[in-house]
């Protein structure tokens, strides 16, 4: 297949996968990087990269479960990124809220979600991609770059912390 | 208890989904995907003009600046030995005379003292980044030396468009070339290079803000007079609905001196070829073909 082709294959895949899982890749990022416009960003990322890498691809699927993995590993980055940032920025009083404050805030309508966000990265990773993205233990698995032992026990120390949190609220 | 496990999971699923359908995004996510696929292409297109330019003039360039090269690489010939006699020199060990290392014996610090355990890395870097910036220089100089011929005309501050070192109204590319004087200058202005005169013909060339019709030739057949002659490569017709231009015109081995019209110029595109006596600064001892209205090529003519 000539270049020509596979870059016209690759932006009929991006405009068909935009158009059916673009707000549920942002949703599940975001549930990852607690910012909505940071989520799109990195879903934005993650759909040039799965058109870079069509000729690899060439098929739904594959693509799907590709930008859900650079999905998962660009949020990481930015978590990363932030907790460096974290560090060296002077911290604000506590009467003024912080800039992602707000973007945050719609997030943490429940308590669940707030003990959400308490959870380690991993964990979290875990609960968002079963819970909300309805993914096999195999697909987290591959998502997550983890082993299927792995996101059990992620799993299951996520939920057995997410209980403890809401047993002691309620 | 897996009941209840069961029931907090139900409880997870419906928090996410209730949060997650308050998150909404923009509309204009395809627009911005497709922005930054189309910056990344240019990107991609950019670097591959760059390959195919280089791959186009490389051979070009390296023919030009031949002698630069073959100056620098005697330079580094006549160098080299002294430098490697001088790391020879900071590197090789000097005679202890307490013998063997670990006899016991503290060996005298060298010529360079005790620091000279990292002074000598440290010369020697530094002599290797002095060679480089040295060669970097000789190396633009000689390139300047060898371009200034070529695109030296008469001073810039005239306001005059035509032939003043490429500042013209209509093209930034329009350079007089190596051996065209203009009439202007013949007559009161410094030439840019008296030898090139001397030895070279004069040939009028007029750019005009009317686009000239392209001509891919770059050995036009003509007179080896050095007036330009109209050939069937170009026509010297003064009307500017009629041009004729080739794209096809056959390469002749002769050196040649022709002019094509294009609008209503009376000579946009000349070729001269300078004979080997003639002092070309390329010095590859083959004649420089240059066109008017492009910049100045070199040509091997059998």
């Amino acid at each position: 297949m000539t270049r020509a082709a596979v870059e016209w294959d690759a932006d009929r895949a991006v405009t068909a996968i935009y158009t059916e899982h673009y707000r549920s890749l942002v949703r599940l990022a975001a549930f990852l990087v607690r910012d909505t416009a940071t989520a799109e960003e990195v879903v934005q990322d993650s759909f040039v990269a799965m058109h870079g890498a069509w000729r690899r691809l060439r098929d739904t699927d594959k693509a799907l479960s590709y930008l859900r993995q650079s999905v998962v590993n660009r949020s990481r980055s930015v978590l990363r990124h932030r907790m460096v940032v974290d560090k060296n920025t002077p911290k604000p009083p506590p009467d003024m809220p912080s800039a992602e404050h707000g973007a945050i805030i719609q997030l943490e309508r429940s308590a669940v979600v707030s003990a959400l966000r308490a959870l380690p990265d991993r964990q979290r990773e875990a609960l968002v991609l079963r819970y909300y993205g309805d993914l096999s233990e195999a697909q987290i698995a591959s998502v997550m770059g983890i082993s299927r032992g792995a996101v059990k026990s992620h799993t299951a120390r996520a939920m057995a912390a997410l209980r403890a949190v809401l047993e002691r609220d309620s | 208890m897996m009941t209840k496990d069961r029931d907090y999971e139900d409880i997870l699923r419906r928090a996410l989904a209730a949060a997650a359908e308050s998150i909404e995004p923009t509309g204009d996510g395809l627009q911005r995907i497709r922005h930054r696929l189309d910056s990344r292409r240019s990107a991609q297109s950019l670097l591959s003009r760059c390959a195919e330019w280089l791959e186009l003039h490389g051979t070009r360039l390296l023919v030009r600046f031949e002698p630069a090269i073959e100056w620098g690489r005697a330079g580094l010939r006549r160098v080299l030995p002294v430098l490697a006699s001088f790391l020879a020199g900071l590197f090789s060990p000097r005679g202890r005379p307490g013998g063997h290392r670990g006899s016991g014996t503290p060996s005298p610090p060298g010529r360079l003292g005790p620091a000279g355990s990292w002074l000598k890395p440290v010369f020697a870097v530094a002599a290797a980044v002095a060679i480089v910036v040295a060669g970097v220089v000789v190396l633009n100089h000689e390139t300047q030396t060898v371009i200034n011929p070529l695109n030296s005309s008469s001073p810039s501050g005239s306001g005059t468009s035509v032939g003043s070192g490429g500042k013209t109204a209509n093209s930034k590319r329009w350079k007089l070339p190596l051996g065209v004087v203009l009439p202007t200058q013949q007559a009161g202005g410094q030439a840019p290079n008296p030898k090139m005169k001397a030895a070279l013909p004069a040939v009028a060339c007029t750019p005009t803000p009317t686009p000239a019709p392209s001509s891919t030739a770059t050995t036009p057949a003509g007179s080896a007079t050095g007036t330009p002659t109209p050939t069937a490569s170009g026509s010297a017709t003064s009307t500017p609905a009629t041009p004729q231009p080739t794209d096809t015109v056959p390469t002749t081995p002769t050196p040649t001196v022709s002019a094509a019209t294009g609008g209503t110029t009376t000579a946009t595109a000349a070729a001269l070829v300078i004979p080997d006596d003639a002092g070309a600064p390329d010095g590859a001892g083959a004649p420089a073909v240059v066109e008017c209205g492009a910049t100045p090529k070199t040509s091997y003519i059998p």
